[in-house]
């Protein structure tokens, strides 16, 4: 997994190439903790590139927006491919996350 | 697109560094099989939950290495998986299903990589055969519709 960061004003874009998996998950919660930390509020998962995910990359993804909602942040999904998109449907979290096709529809999302 | 008839058995023991094996196992009966991607993706995800509940349950409270065997066997576009372990009694079956429907403050993971594996089987069979847990999964392969989903849509 790799994850390419961005910043657009004070809005954080990690781009998440690869799989998100028990093994790699870790990674990602520690950039997002660290963010969180340093007082980010904004965030968006760029998953344009992410072939793979099982409930460990849920897991990561659920804590961070319990976390950021406590500190007043949002976090919006998007471009999620058919695979990952079956995954957050059995899940449910298709429900109780923002998620969107296309980074700038993130960041519009993360506007209102 | 056909799948080719195949058959791979191996072994792991309860720690997470296997998981790079389990992969790299599964990517070698993929290639072998013809699998194509949507239908590897729910091998894979059910298979590293599984492991990932081993690793985690299976031997609370005792020591050592302990080990998971899988068996891997697919004909005529029929897969069977066989695990074999002597943990815990576990039946993936009996293993409550999480609340799916509850709101964000509420929601936890708990329970999701046993839902994630019965949405990825079609068949769940589990013995418990002396101190060994044997469960047995069965999916049947429509390798022709996931290969019509990944040439429908232009990258």
């Amino acid at each position: 997994m790799q994850i390419v960061e961005h910043r657009e004003n004070d809005t954080f874009i990690y781009h998440v190439q690869g799989r998100l998996d028990s093994k790699s998950s870790p990674e990602l919660e520690k950039r997002i903790g660290d963010a969180i930390g340093a007082g980010t509020t904004a965030m968006v998962l760029d998953f344009e590139n992410l072939d793979y995910i099982s409930s460990a990359g849920l897991r990561v993804i659920l804590k961070a927006t319990k976390d950021l909602e406590k500190a007043n942040g949002r976090i919006v999904l998007c471009a999620l491919k058919d695979y990952v998109q079956e995954v957050f449907e059995i899940s449910g979290f298709q429900d109780i996350l923002a998620i969107t096709p296309s980074v700038n529809d993130a960041i519009k999302r993360l506007g209102t | 697109m056909t799948t080719t008839d195949v058959t791979l058995e191996f072994t792991l023991s309860n720690d997470m560094a296997e998981l790079d094996r389990l992969n790299d196992q599964l990517n070698h009966f993929r290639l072998a099989a013809g699998l194509a991607t949507k239908c590897f993706n729910e091998v894979n995800l059910a298979l590293e939950e599984l492991f990932v509940n081993f690793v985690h349950y299976a031997h609370t409270g005792r020591y050592g290495r302990h080990a998971i065997r899988f068996s891997l066997s697919l004909a005529d576009a029929v897969l069977t998986i066989r695990t074999e372990d002597n943990g815990m009694a576990f039946n993936p079956m009996s293993a409550a299903s999480p609340d799916t429907k509850c709101p964000l403050e509420q929601r936890k993971i708990g329970g999701l990589g046993i839902l994630l594996i019965k949405k990825a089987m079609d068949e769940i069979h589990y013995e418990r055969l002396g101190q060994r847990n044997v469960t047995t999964f069965i999916k049947y392969i429509d390798n022709d519709a996931t290969c019509l989903e990944q040439t429908a849509k232009p990258s």
